[in-house]
């Protein structure tokens, strides 16, 4: 069976401080980004700030252009589409954003964001829509008397429930989680974690779930693709690629996740205090040759000219670009 | 599916519009007046005594008496009948000119801020133009070309309106268009149109509600001022403004004359504008609080002489014994944000206070820092730094030991750092406040301290702004101003809250290296256990407002005695795939004036019993849970 979504050698492009003369500055948030969704499954995005993680999902949505590549959701290319995604493209694919309070409408209630997505898809009576409110509210775990609630009598982790209720009110495919549980504390964390994880059992969900912290993005994905400076630089199933990380990116990322076991901790801190202490180049400005490579204690020669490819690794099912990769396998075993 | 969350009912903290605008009088009084001229202006056939155009040559002239209450004018005729029909004049003109302002320029506005592009581009240069030509003069070419007649005149001044109007629209909407409510609008497939009504339009009615209200007030005036001048009204309306004009010719007759028609313009617009002005400060965000909320309580703090309930580590640098912070509670009434807090920091050690976000741990920040929200203070406690206390010091004192002995940094760098002055410039001027050293002496200070956070090529990054700093670096830069005056105590809020992971790791290294360089202590507040298993020695956890468990970082995480400390731990994704369900902790953190009666954390707890319900718990022996000495947490990870 083909995949839900294919995302194929995806560019994305900024441009910036357009000035009267036309003369701008563009950014190159995505480059070259290939990467597949099966349908039930979750494919877990991570990279840090300015990675570009966000610019996929919003690309997926059609709220950012295409400049290179195509995404094909279900056998369509949407790229095809125009401007205007058409409305059954809509019904297939939604999102959760990071900040539940600014992705609800602060002057609607609860019952009308949610009824307004529902009668926009569907033809519904009245009644039939009242009850498709409820029934979507209890989904998500929420009463049926908080229809009539106002976003900021909510608190974030019940804000973060209706935004999952809205996605899910018009029965979508996909759902696009942009890091949906990075501003909520770690109790309603895993709340919402597990409930977007009941709910892709509920209904065959796919998600593409993003997110800074690997940790919970190894929790809840069967896929990861690690990204850095607009590039993937590795990806595989989660398991093995956070047990055994191939790419010295993802090794770091990993030895510079926090976990609350002061011993595991402890072995986290001593990875991470051999890496180099540099900052990330500014993505306007990325080095020559692979991305990673002034951040890198593998880097040699050639990683500062030659771009590495991304190609499959000897284990299974996973993909890295990295030059070295032999070495720093083998420097791990 | 998941379990309906059952969690109480909280009061409606937002009150509605028009109990805000109750508790001020002057708005009201403005609306009442307002609501009178409408009124007047609706049923002026009808309550005017006298026909106000028919003349009346025996009485005129006349100063008010019985018959002509306000008196009468140059051709006799009635005064009050000539003021209720110009009120008719004034609203009517009002309301069209801001009415064709605010539906042309509301609806030209909201289309070219959320379409952007060439539309917006032409638009704006068309309003720019438009905005240089004065209303007056506009409405005097337009009667030349259209003809006089008040319609007119008042059809050009809202043409003018029309042009503010879309400037206020299209300001607002560029902001409002980049909520994630917008996006997801769109992803939904909502049409624009719809988007634009029924999303954005709602949510920037208030600055437009505030503009339409002073803009009245202006259309007013100018209506006046166009009869004044005699190009607005023809001769069979009337027009305050008309009014004081014949006032004007027979001042010297009738002095009274001009007294009722510019009674009656200065009240109507004096009461649009105050009525925008308070309309601005109750519906923006940056208006005053309600008032009864602004005092300050200068209830002078006495730290109260019980013996703490911790033991006191005399070698404590710091030694916070029973705090207690309270605050009213909407509905009167005080709140306790803080009860019976005792923590202590000791010399060169790491103290982690971690809590999820409303269980106190910023509060009791600043109240260490003596940097409490106004209505907030403290009932009773004390706090100690190297056995002097804080509480009760004078704002002077105070000055001093923040900055001196207590260092501070924030979770958002940037928002701690002023943008319009160079870092070296920030840190200096932070070195000279307590050190009194010359202006090179403090950059050379400045650049050392620089080069301790490890700013690579310091003295070069003294001359530069904190935009040109990365979240990191900036978080660095602010570490470097907190440790200006080599404090004993650094406070830490959320320091790497706001930064990447690997940055994260990076501030953290060196927040434990200084400690260890300077011999400093560290009080380090975070939400993150992570963090405070990599950093820190000791962890004090709160909840409610309380600290519920204390000890070791190494034994209270792998040995948790609190069900609350446990279930924060057995919450965190450790690696495990999506075929294991994360635990969680079943509904939220009440706010501070619902705090359950009993043990706080007991409607949360997986473990409590109905004795739970009835007493309060206390910290006994590191940890406040009666129950401590027979669960055994560790086993239920």
């Amino acid at each position: 069976m083909t995949p839900l979504l294919t995302v194929e050698n995806l560019s994305v492009d900024y441009h910036l401080k357009r000035s009267l003369l036309g003369r701008g500055v563009t950014l190159s948030a995505v480059r070259d980004v290939s990467f597949t969704i099966e349908r039930g499954r979750t494919f877990g995005l991570v990279g840090e700030s300015g990675s570009g993680k966000s610019t996929i999902g919003r690309t997926i949505l059609g709220l950012a252009a295409i400049a290179g590549g195509r995404v094909v959701f279900d056998g369509t290319d949407i790229g095809a589409f125009g401007a205007q995604l058409p409305l059954s493209f809509r019904r297939e694919v939604q999102v959760v954003f990071q900040d539940p309070l600014s992705s609800l409408n602060p002057r609607q209630t609860i019952g009308t964001t949610i009824g307004q997505a529902i009668s926009r898809h569907r033809d519904v009576s009245r009644h039939e829509r009242q009850r498709d409110i409820v029934t979507v509210l209890d989904s998500v775990g929420l009463a049926s008397y908080q229809a009539e609630r106002y976003p900021y009598e909510l608190s974030g982790g019940q804000r973060q429930r209706v935004a999952i209720a809205r996605a899910l009110a018009v029965r979508p495919r996909l759902i696009i989680c942009d890091e949906p549980v990075s501003a909520l504390d770690v109790s309603t964390q895993s709340q919402v974690i597990n409930l977007l994880v009941d709910l892709q059992h509920a209904f065959g969900l796919s998600y593409l779930f993003i997110a800074h912290n690997l940790d919970v993005v190894r929790h809840i994905s069967h896929t990861i693709g690690v990204l850095y400076l607009g590039r993937l630089v590795e990806t595989g199933p989660a398991a093995s690629v956070y047990g055994a990380p191939a790419h010295p990116y993802t090794q770091m990322l990993l030895a510079s996740t926090l976990v609350a076991d002061p011993q595991a901790q402890a072995a986290r801190s001593r990875a991470r205090r051999r890496q180099p202490r540099t900052e990330p180049p500014s993505p306007l400005n990325p080095p020559p040759g692979c991305p990673f490579n002034t951040r890198c204690a593998w880097a040699a020669d050639v990683c500062r000219t030659r771009m590495p490819a991304f190609e499959a690794t000897a284990s299974q099912g996973r993909h890295a670009a990295c030059h070295r990769i032999e070495d720093v396998r083998t420097a791990a075993s | 599916m998941a379990a309906t969350i059952t969690e109480d009912d909280e009061s409606r903290a937002h009150t509605r519009l028009w109990q805000r605008l109750a508790q001020r009088p002057l708005a009201l009084a403005c609306i009442g007046y307002l609501l009178l001229l409408l009124a007047v202006a609706i049923a002026a056939p009808y309550i005017a005594p006298y026909d106000p155009l028919h003349p009346d040559i025996k009485s005129r002239l006349q100063g008010p008496g019985a018959a002509h209450w306000f008196g009468t004018d140059d051709l006799g005729r009635d005064t009050l009948s000539r003021l209720i029909f110009g009120a008719r004049t004034a609203v009517l003109a009002s309301l069209e000119s801001v009415t064709f302002g605010v539906v042309v320029g509301v609806s030209i506005g909201l289309i070219v801020g959320y379409l952007g592009g060439w539309f917006d581009r032409i638009a704006m240069r068309v309003a720019d133009v438009m905005q240089s030509i004065p209303a007056v003069l506009l409405a005097l070419a337009l009667i030349g070309v259209l003809g006089k007649g008040l319609a007119n005149a008042m059809l050009a001044v809202g043409v003018i309106f029309s042009v503010s109007f879309l400037r206020i629209t299209r300001a607002v909407v560029l902001a409002e268009k980049e909520q994630l409510y917008v996006d997801a609008a769109r992803v939904l497939g909502l049409r624009t149109l719809s988007i634009l009504l029924r999303q954005i339009l709602p949510n920037i009615a208030a600055p437009l509600i505030v503009q339409a209200s002073i803009a009245l007030g202006t259309a007013l005036l100018i209506e006046a001022m166009l009869s004044f001048l005699g190009v607005g009204i023809d001769s069979t309306q009337v027009s305050w403004g008309a009014m004081l004009e014949t006032a004007r010719q027979f001042q010297t007759q009738q002095p009274l004359l001009p007294i009722f028609p510019g009674l009656a313009i200065t009240l109507s617009v004096l009461a649009f504008n105050l009525l925008g002005d308070t309309l601005r400060d109750v519906l923006l965000p940056t208006g005053a609080t309600a008032p009864g909320n602004t005092e300050r309580h200068v209830v002078p703090p006495q730290p109260v002489s019980t013996p703490p309930s911790s033991r006191t580590d005399t070698d404590a640098l710091l030694q916070v014994s029973n705090l207690t912070v309270t605050a009213p509670r909407p509905g009167g009434g005080m709140a306790e944000l803080l009860s019976d807090v005792s923590v202590h920091v000791m010399r060169g050690e790491t103290l982690g206070l971690v809590g999820e976000s409303g269980c106190g741990k910023s509060m009791t920040a600043s109240a260490i820092m003596g940097l409490l929200p106004p209505a907030v203070h403290i009932a009773g406690g004390s706090i100690r730094l190297a056995g002097t206390e804080l509480i009760g010091l004078s704002d002077d004192a105070l000055r001093h030991v923040r900055g001196r002995r207590i260092g501070m940094v924030f979770q958002e760098p940037m928002a701690a750092l002023s943008p319009v002055h160079t870092v070296g410039r920030q840190i200096s001027d932070a070195v000279r406040a307590h050190t009194g050293l010359g202006r090179k002496q403090a950059l050379a200070r400045a650049a050392e301290l620089l080069a301790l956070v490890g700013v690579p090529d310091p003295h070069r990054r003294l001359q530069d702004y904190p935009h040109q700093f990365s979240g990191g670096m900036a978080q660095r830069v602010v570490i470097a101003g907190a440790l200006a005056c080599e404090p004993e105590l650094l406070i830490a809020d959320e320091p790497t809250t706001a930064l990447d992971v690997t940055i994260q790791a990076q501030v953290l290294d060196l927040l434990m290296d200084l400690r260890q360089r300077l011999s400093m202590s560290v009080l380090l507040i975070t939400h993150d256990l992570g963090v405070v298993a990599d950093a820190c020695d000791r962890v004090a956890v709160m909840y409610g407002g309380e600290v519920v468990e204390t000890g070791s970082v190494r034994a209270t995480f792998s040995r948790p005695r609190h069900p609350y400390t446990a279930a924060l731990l057995a919450a965190m994704p450790r690696g495990e795939g999506i075929g294991t369900a994360l635990a969680t902790i079943p509904g939220r953190v009440p706010p501070a004036w619902a705090w359950p009666q009993g043990c706080r954390f007991h409607p949360r707890c997986a473990h409590a019993t109905p004795s739970c319900r009835q007493a309060p718990s206390v910290l006994q022996d590191g940890v406040r849970c009666r129950r401590a000495g027979e669960l055994n947490l560790a086993e239920a990870r």
